[in-house]
């Protein structure tokens, strides 16, 4: 056993919380969300040019073949800062899409320029009903003679839809009862393709992108035609992760920055963290806190060591979802009204447990699986 | 970082396991679930001991095995899992000894250490700590330890002292400097005390369980030889919060009732297949869940904190985190068992009718002490925003 980071992980860790509290203060986190692409194309640049967008891809398409405990790291810090940029739908979802499903042509297409940072993917996975329909999915995809597919269909929450080169999504084939659905891909600008701003709670750009008659050539079909569901599984579990990490560094800046007021605050002539409702209410997010670092890295390292670990990941998403939306809900508690204004931070981290909690599937979906896991 | 346990570790495990499972078949013990700790066979630690497993955690130099704490961890996983009785040296194992090698004298460790991890008989401690009026406030004790000559003079009274009735040893905090102008945590001292000596008075206190496990214990006038005086004098209080870690971080804070928790499972997998469907199973099945996954986190802080003392870490708040955490784990365990198996549930130990292989409805009554003992969750709140996060008094 062995619950620290190792040298280099600390290393690695400490290069990409430098980076990010330097470029990514929340006052650039505010302007980010204001402009109209939704991330910063500088601080993109940065981190492509320091080979984060390829931590976990293979050499041979420009990649550093890290371990995922890395990525799992990057998006802890992110989560500190509440970066917003395409990282998670670009790098995680559709880079680890493509790396693990696609044929070498496919790779060698989408990942060098991705992992340069001058392609953007995303994939869009939630149907008009807000659910991950892969495994049924509600689009359909229509064959030609020609050979190509004519897509119809509506996904909504999709992350930068507005940028994307390339968009990702499962599709079932028309008139193919046998086979499952079959991942595609479409140029983000194709014809047919309305692509619409979505307004959420948490401002980072979603769209809702509707399919009308996009014709899309059988050579972008990633991986098997009919396995599209199996392709997404494994990519979805690590997504799940590493949705699990960016949490928890969100949980951990609402520590640091509550129990930080908590000194600062002054009522009745002493600091307000000296009363002990304001302690016990610290405490036990201090308690929460530890439980969900535990349950998240031990996911990460499972993952990180190829180990099957269905249950694990399960049991970490619904654990982190509910601890960390209740230390937002107790935070804002104790800011008390300056947390309740636009103005002051805390509440972009309310939001973004909201957000977190609700993305692939809440505690009561995952404790459903884990109920299927232990036999019940 | 890694989760895994090694080999040798593994191989630990697999060793206890297959003992405490032919010491069961063997009908040694019986799987009661209920109080911390609450049964004990002074054969039982005998053989645990001819296995090297009392002490384990102990320095070679003592006669221990030099493992860390996470292997001692890994033993009383697989003891706890079937309860089985450790009572008899648990608390001279963990608190007494290490408390012993840290401050005692070359006599107290050569007197003591080798009775405790061989388990020889007259060899059973208790603590005698809380008093009426010192609880949460241990350093408010107000029994007193009067030097005179080479002897002190102890007078006074201790409570909730348990196993005091049946121990041989008790383990004492007691006022040793009257100075007013001193704080009260630098007035008290350890002092090791047989329980045989005249003066002292033991009275049972039946608990809301209807069991006797803790006492009230008196002390009139009782003369103790200063060799019993453990470390220094006045630094009683000190000595004693160093060693909370050990007591806070122990895995029987999360396994007291394993059986019920295993049972609940058994339970739940046997209803009948009509009663599997629905608005009720889809709760119970939500909530066992739920359970899981609190039982795995408890498991993972239990380890991470042993882990952390291997380390040479004094993790006094993350100790305090996983005794917080996996004492009222426990409370919400046995009401959502409780919940589960309906009215029947009430029925005690020994009635015909008893729902499952434990007995729940006592696990349920003793689950109200579980937060008290070793500090209070209020208490151990305070020290986790205190000492963890650092506001203020
Ligand atoms: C089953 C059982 C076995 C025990 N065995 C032993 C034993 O073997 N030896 C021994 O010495 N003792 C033993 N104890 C005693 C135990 O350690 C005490 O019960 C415990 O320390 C609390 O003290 P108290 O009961 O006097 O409660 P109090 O200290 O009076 O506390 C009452 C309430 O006030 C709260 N409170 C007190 N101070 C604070 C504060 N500063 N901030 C917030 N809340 C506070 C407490 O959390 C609690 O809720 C045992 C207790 C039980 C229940």
């Amino acid at each position: 056993m062995d619950f620290a980071l190792n040298n280099e992980q600390e290393m690695l860790r400490r290069s990409f919380a430098e980076f990010l509290t330097k470029e990514c203060p929340f006052d650039q986190v505010r302007e980010i969300k204001k402009d109209e692409a939704g991330y910063s194309k500088d601080i993109w640049k940065k981190m492509a040019r320091l080979g984060w967008l390829g931590l976990i891809f293979e050499e041979q398409y420009g990649g550093s073949e890290g371990s995922f405990l890395d990525l799992f790291v990057l998006f802890e810090e992110i989560g500190k800062v509440l970066l917003p940029s395409p990282l998670f739908t670009s790098i995680v979802l559709a880079g680890l899409l493509i790396q693990e499903s696609g044929t070498d042509e496919i790779k060698n297409k989408y990942l060098p320029p991705m992992i340069d940072g001058k392609k953007i993917l995303t994939v869009a996975l939630l149907n008009e009903k807000g659910m991950i329909d892969g495994d049924n999915p509600s689009i359909i995809a229509k064959k030609v003679p020609e050979g190509d597919f004519i897509i119809n269909g509506t996904r909504l929450l999709v992350p930068y839809a507005n940028i994307a080169d390339e968009i990702l999504f499962c599709a079932k084939i028309e008139g193919d009862n046998e086979g499952g659905p079959s991942l595609f891909s479409v140029n983000g600008r194709a014809q047919g393709l309305d692509i619409q701003p979505m307004d959420t709670i948490t401002e980072e750009k979603k769209y809702a992108v509707v399919f009308t008659n996009v014709s899309v050539p059988a050579a972008n079909i990633i991986g098997k035609i009919g396995r599209g569901d199996t392709h997404l599984h494994p990519v979805l579990q690590k997504a799940i992760v590493l949705k699990c990490g960016e949490m928890m560094g969100g949980f951990r800046q609402v520590v640091d920055m509550t129990v930080e007021y908590a000194k600062e605050r002054h009522q009745f002539g002493r600091p307000i963290g000296s009363f002990q409702a304001i302690q016990h209410y610290c405490a036990d997010m201090a308690i929460d806190l530890e439980g969900a670092l535990l349950i998240a890295y031990q996911a990460a390292t499972l993952i990180s060591d190829g180990v099957s670990c269905a249950k694990e990941v399960a049991m970490a998403k619904a654990w982190c979802s509910d601890v960390y939306k209740k230390a937002t809900q107790v935070s804002q508690q104790i800011h008390a009204g300056i947390g309740f204004t636009e103005e002051y931070n805390i509440q972009l981290f309310f939001k973004h447990a909201k957000e977190s909690e609700l993305m692939f599937g809440h505690s009561i979906f995952h404790r459903s699986k884990v109920a299927n896991e232990i036999g019940l | 970082m890694n989760f895994k346990f090694t080999e040798s570790q593994n191989e630990l495990r697999r060793q206890v396991r297959e003992f405490v499972e032919a010491e069961l078949a063997a009908g040694t013990f019986k799987v009661v679930s209920k109080a911390l700790v609450a049964q004990f066979s002074i054969e039982f630690s005998r053989k645990m001991a001819e296995q090297g497993w009392i002490g384990i955690n102990w320095p070679k130099e003592y006669g221990g095995q030099g493992l860390g704490q996470v292997e001692k961890m890994i033993m009383l996983e697989e003891m706890f899992k079937y309860q089985a009785p450790v009572g008899y040296h648990f608390m001279g194992e963990r608190q007494i000894g290490p408390a012993l090698m840290k401050f005692g004298t070359d006599w107290q460790r050569d007197h003591f250490l080798p009775k405790i991890i061989s388990a020889e008989k007259g060899i059973m401690f208790c603590l005698l700590f809380s008093e009426p009026d010192a609880g949460s406030d241990l350093a408010a004790v107000s029994t007193t330890a009067i030097k005179e000559g080479d002897d002190y003079i102890i007078n006074g009274q201790k409570v909730w002292t348990s196993e005091g009735h049946v121990a041989d040893y008790g383990w004492l905090l007691a006022k040793t400097n009257f100075d007013e102008s001193l704080p009260k945590h630098r007035t008290c001292s350890e002092f090791i005390v047989d329980m045989k000596m005249p003066g002292i008075t033991i009275r049972p206190l039946i608990n809301m369980v209807g069991e006797h496990t803790f006492n009230e214990v008196f002390f009139d006038n009782v003369r103790i030889s200063k060799k019993y005086l453990v470390g220094q004098e006045d630094a009683g209080f000190k000595q004693i919060m160093a060693q909370m870690n050990y007591e806070r971080s122990g895995i029987e804070r999360l396994l007291q009732n394993y059986p019920v928790y295993s049972e609940l499972k058994r339970f739940i997998n046997e209803m009948d297949e009509s009663e599997k469907t629905g608005e009720y199973f889809f709760w119970i099945r939500d909530k066992m869940a739920q359970l899981e996954i609190e039982f795995t986190v408890g498991r993972l802080l239990c380890y991470s904190t042993a882990w952390s003392i291997d380390q040479g870490e004094t993790p006094t708040s993350q100790a305090a985190i996983s005794k917080a955490f996996c004492t009222q784990f426990e409370q919400r365990l046995n009401d959502f068992a409780m919940a589960v198996i309906g009215p029947n549930s009430i029925i005690r130990e020994g009635a015909k009718w008893m729902p499952l292989v434990v007995d729940v409805a006592a696990c349920y009554l003793w689950g109200v002490s579980y937060t008290l003992q070793g500090g209070s969750v209020e208490i151990l709140k305070n020290i986790i925003a205190q000492r963890g996060l650092g506001l203020p008094r």
